[in-house]
Formats: structure tokens, sequence, C-alpha cells
């Protein structure tokens, strides 16, 4: 009791300089208290790939935990094998682990079915994207001239399994995108009966497809990934070698699991390089700069969870901004360390500005109980 | 002879003693009053989600508070015979109520919304002419803040006796309808699906809830149809805002589309 009241007082010093609106200097026990989210970034800079963040293959035995999760993968298959119509949905929060599940399908399949796997990486802009992406889906020699010559053609098609991953390109929020998404949605709800449609998709963009197109109604079957529990992240962190299994002390993982909610990437940032406090726990990360952003910046941060990602010209058409004032909030994001730019390269032709990896679980948390995602 | 008794015993009671220790019963429910609003307010901008439900527990924490500071003075402090009490009371509230009429039945009113609450605070109401969010709910009185930044205050008992319109009752979200009026001779498949697509590609727009545009014919000096965009917005502060945004939308994109003729100034309201 006494030390609870200790505690108590302690908190209640801490903070009451910054309840009273004053300035809390540079040395106060609040700020000693918590993990500054710059040198976090830094850190996680140095660090050369974060090896929690990667996408597993088929069949990588690092992919642990997430047993039921394939079993009623397994389950999916089978009723689709035996002539049920089937569309299932993966989804969860990102960074879960939802492509890493997509990529062992494969494995369950046996050597007999054909199947095709695609990343949508780019916006689904009018009917001719739709159907040069099932073209390439179902290897078509010639993309057809309509929806209705492609669906017979699809029905004609082997029977075969197609995942879709990254299907928050699809909740696109601009005049016309819409109309692609329900184009998208008919042709594998009219070929379901002869193929198995598998689609990954993200928690918050499956949440806005379910109030716009009422997804939901159409899938068979959706399974919802989570972050991981305390258990199921210390044998994620052993089996990626991170940590040697069961090392962990109880308390230690409970608390890495309650600052990091089980996200697997910035686990392993705070084992690699998270600073403990006097008591030798996890100090957590500083999210102040959260409560310093403007209503516009909040809703920027909404908008890129859902989306996945935004080009500028993205942003601009959401938000009806002009190219400076655009190009301004989403720099300054990026100069908080919450939003990252991915410049172009390959496999991605424009800027795109995405909510720092890391940090989604945290600003998606926020962004909830701030009533900006809902 | 009993009159003077009793005037007597009250002065008596009305020691500097009971005086000072009143006093600091009244200063500790003052300060815990404020330390309950600091605590509510700390809350309601930690959980904006939930700011609604944590402002209404306020009003009744106030009456609660001061019923039992009252209390405490009366019968902890104070303890007086029954018929100085009763004396008191009955000369009180003929004074009260002959002095103050409208002060006592604001204060009745303000102790019955308490109970039976019309709205809350947060709350987006119009009362007559006035329209804004409810602010604060005193005893006597209510605040309203305006989309123009007017602070109001409006009795009580005139809320009780008058209709109140509440626009979200409790909710965050709130039903915004904007109506643009356009010649009769538009297309009028193209321009509802253009106002059901706008309304929901707003970033204001709450999806959660449906969206949908209303057709009726109207007559100004020409026949008219006019289109009612509703849809609901993600927190009642952003009314306006959303408003704004679909008659900007729904005009750009009639005019993209070459709908934009001869448009009637078009009207918005919650």
């Amino acid at each position: 009791m006494d030390h609870l009241l200790q505690r108590l007082a302690s908190g209640f010093r801490a903070r009451l300089p910054a309840w009273l609106g004053g300035q809390v200097g540079p040395a106060s026990s609040a700020q000693e208290a918590i993990w500054p989210l710059t040198d976090a970034l830094l850190c996680n800079r140095e660090l050369s790939g974060n090896l929690a963040s990667e996408s597993l293959p088929a069949g990588d035995n690092r992919f642990v935990a997430r047993g039921g999760e394939l079993e009623a993968l397994a389950t999916i298959v089978a009723r689709w094998r035996s002539g049920y119509p089937v569309m299932a949905a993966v989804t969860g929060p990102q960074g879960c682990g939802i492509t890493s599940l997509l990529n062992q399908v494969p494995a369950q399949l046996g050597a007999d079915s054909v199947y095709h796997s695609e990343q949508l990486g780019m916006r689904l802009r009018d009917q001719s994207d739709v159907l040069e992406l099932m073209a390439r889906l179902f290897d078509l020699q010639a993309t057809p001239d309509s929806p209705a010559a492609l669906i017979d053609q699809l029905n004609a098609a082997t029977p075969r399994v197609l995942i879709l991953d990254d299907a928050h390109f699809l909740a696109f929020r601009v005049m016309g995108a819409r109309e692609t998404a329900r184009l998208l949605g008919a042709i594998m709800v009219a070929t379901q009966q002869r193929h198995l449609w598998i689609m990954g998709c993200r928690r918050q963009a499956w949440r806005r497809m379910m109030y716009m197109h009422q997804v939901d109604r159409f899938f068979t079957d959706v399974l919802e990934l989570e972050y991981f529990s305390n258990t199921q992240l210390n044998e994620v962190m052993a089996a990626r070698q991170i940590v040697p299994a069961d090392t962990t002390p109880d308390r230690d993982l409970q608390r890495l699991q309650s600052l990091c909610r089980g996200k697997p990437d910035l686990a392993f940032l705070y084992l690699q390089c998270g600073i403990l406090t006097e008591t030798g726990s996890y100090r957590p990360l500083d999210f102040n700069v959260l409560k310093q952003l403007e209503m516009d910046d909040l809703f920027t941060l909404a908008e890129l969870a859902v989306h996945g990602s935004l080009q500028l010209d993205e942003h601009r058409e959401i938000f009806r901004l002009g190219q400076e004032s655009s190009q301004l909030q989403l720099n300054r994001l990026c100069n908080w360390g919450l939003v990252e730019r991915l410049d172009p390269d390959g496999g991605n032709p424009t800027t795109r500005y995405r909510i720092t990896p890391i940090l989604s679980a945290l600003v998606s948390d926020h962004l909830y109980k701030s009533n900006y995602l809902y | 002879m009993m009159q003077e008794g009793v005037l007597k015993e009250l002065i008596a009671l009305l020691s500097i003693k009971h005086i000072m220790a009143a006093g600091l019963a009244i200063l500790f429910g003052w300060l815990l009053l404020v330390a309950i609003q600091f605590s509510l307010d700390r809350l309601a901008r930690r959980f904006p989600r939930y700011r609604l439900q944590i402002g209404q527990s306020f009003p009744l924490a106030r009456v609660l508070v001061w019923a039992g500071v009252t209390a405490y003075i009366v019968f902890g402090i104070i303890n007086p015979p029954e018929e100085v009490m009763f004396a008191v009371l009955g000369a009180a509230g003929l004074a009260v109520g002959l002095a103050a009429q409208d002060g006592p039945r604001n204060l009745l009113a303000g102790v019955m919304m308490i109970f039976n609450p019309p709205f809350r605070v947060g709350d987006m109401v119009r009362w007559g002419t006035h329209y804004g969010e409810v602010t604060r709910i005193d005893l006597s009185v209510t605040w309203l803040h305006t989309f123009n930044d007017d602070a109001i205050m409006v009795p009580n008992a005139g809320i009780l006796t008058q209709a109140i319109v509440n626009s979200n009752s409790g909710e965050l979200a709130e039903l915004v309808a904007v109506d643009v009026d356009l010649p009769s001779q538009v297309p009028v498949r193209r321009v509802k699906e253009l106002a059901l697509e706008i309304a929901r590609c707003s970033p204001y727009t709450y999806l959660k809830k449906p969206v949908t545009v209303i057709i009726e014919p109207r007559f100004e000096f020409q026949g008219l149809l006019r289109f009612t965009i509703k849809a609901y917005v993600m927190d009642v502060r952003l009314e306006r805002r959303l408003a704004s945004d679909l008659t900007e939308r729904l005009y750009e994109a009639l005019q993209e589309n070459g709908l934009l003729v001869n448009v009637v100034p078009a009207t918005a309201g919650a």
C-alpha cells in the first residue's frame, strides 16, 4: 500500500508541471522515465533491417504462433475443394503477419493445385486496371473487353486459389474508386463457385470497406489476426533468434508486450536498444508529439492508417489541398518521425508516405481514442 | 415570546466558530468541485471519443457535492433544534420566493434537468433561434457555444418550457443535411450518384452510418429539384466543416461533369 502511494505521489509530482501548463525541464523525472521518440527511430534506422518486420516465405521455420489460423485456412481450402463457394479474408493490424500467413497457404495446397499470389502494390483507378489485374491473376493471353466477358472466361478456367494481398489499396477515398472496388468484388463473387479467393487486408482498410461496400456480407470466412500475446511474442522472438527461448522473465515479457502492444518489430527494437528505468523495466516511448498535432494532421494520419500509404497527389485529392500545403503537411509529419517517406525505386514509381511501421499500433491506438479512426 | 426565543437560539448558533467551520466546508466543497472538473477535463482530453459521457457527469457531481456540504453544515456543524430549523426554512423560503421568483424556478429546472436531461454537455442543440454546443449546465443556466464563437446563456426554466432540438443526443456523430437546388432538367440519376459519391469521399463523413440523397420537386420562379445530401459527421464540432466540404465537392463535381447550369444558392443545416 505504501509502495503504491509512493508511486502515485511521485507520478503526481512528475506530471504536475505539465498539467499546470508549464514547461517540463529537461532533467525532470517525467522525461527520464520515457524513451525519446527520436532516439528510438534513430536506433531503428541503425539496425540493419528490422528482423521482425520482414514477411516470411512459405515453409519458413520462423513462422510460429499462428497454428490456429493455419488450421482455419486448411479448413477453408478443404471446404472449397468439396464444392462449396468460398471467399476468405485475412485481416489484422499493420505488422501482425498477414503476408507471412498468406505465404503459407501454397504449402497446404498440394502439388496438383493451381494458385496465384499477388500483392496489389498500386491503386486500381478504373475498369481497365481491374481487367488487367484479372488477366495477370489468370495468366490470360489478352485482356477481355468487358467484365461480363471476363467472368465467362474465368468461370471456364481451371479452378485455382487466388491470393490477393495488400487489399488496403482498394480502400481508396476518391471519386470513382468505389466503383472500381465494387467491380473487383463483383468479379470475385461471380467466380467464387469455381475459384477460391483469399484476400489479405489491413484492419482499418477492411473496416472502411465494410462501411462502404459491406464486404463482410460477401466473404464467407474472415480470419481476424491480432498482435501477439506474451507467450506468442516470446515464441516469435525465439524463432527469429532475437532472444533464446524462455529467457525473458514473465514480468519483463508482460511489460514488453504491453509497451509494444504485441507488435514484433517494436518488441525487437525494445530488445535491441530499449532503455531501462532505475527499476530495470523498459521505458515507454515518448508520444507527446501526438498531443501536439492539429486536427488536419490527425486526419492525415487517419487516412494514412486506412490507405496504408499515400502519394502526394492522392493526399491532395482526398483533402482537396494545394500541392504545397499537402507537401508541407506530410513532410512535417515526417520530421516528427510519425510518417516515413518512401522514395521512388524499382517497385514504386512515385514517392509514397506511410505511418512509420514500428509506430503504427501506437498511432492507430491514439487515433481511435481521439475518434479519428472508427 | 416564542419568536424571540427562536431568534436568540439562532444567534447563539451562529458563533464565529460555526461560521468558520461552515466556511471551511464550503471551501472544501468548492475545491473538490474544481478538482473533479479538472480531472474530468483531463480525462475528456485524453479520451475525446468519450468526452460527451465524461462531460455529463459533472452537473450531477456538483449537485451531490453541494447537497453533501449543505447537509454537513446544517446537521454536522450548526445542528439546530427542530423549531429553529423550520422557522429559518420557512422565513428563507418565503423571502427567496417573493424576492426572486425566476431564480428558484431556474434552479428547480436545473435540478430537474440533471435527473431527466433533455441534452448533455457536448450535445448540439437548437433553442429558439440559437444553435450551438452545450458547454456547461449550471444549476440555473445552460451555456451554449455557437459556430460564430458566441457564448449564449439560456435560463434553465426557459429550456423546460420551450421546445428544444437536440441534434446528436449524446453521440459524437451527427446528421448533416446539405440542400442544393438544381434546374429540373438535370440528369437526376447522375447528380444523385455524384452527390452520394462526394459524401462518401469527404474525410469528415462518418461512414459507419448511411449516406442518403433525397430528391424533391420545388418551384421558385422556375421548376427545380432539391437534392438533400444527408451524411453523418464524425464529430459534432466538424458539422460546418462537413457541410462546407460537401457543398464545395458537389459544385466542383457538377462543374467537372458539365452540369452546373443556373444553380440556385444552396442552404445547409443539421
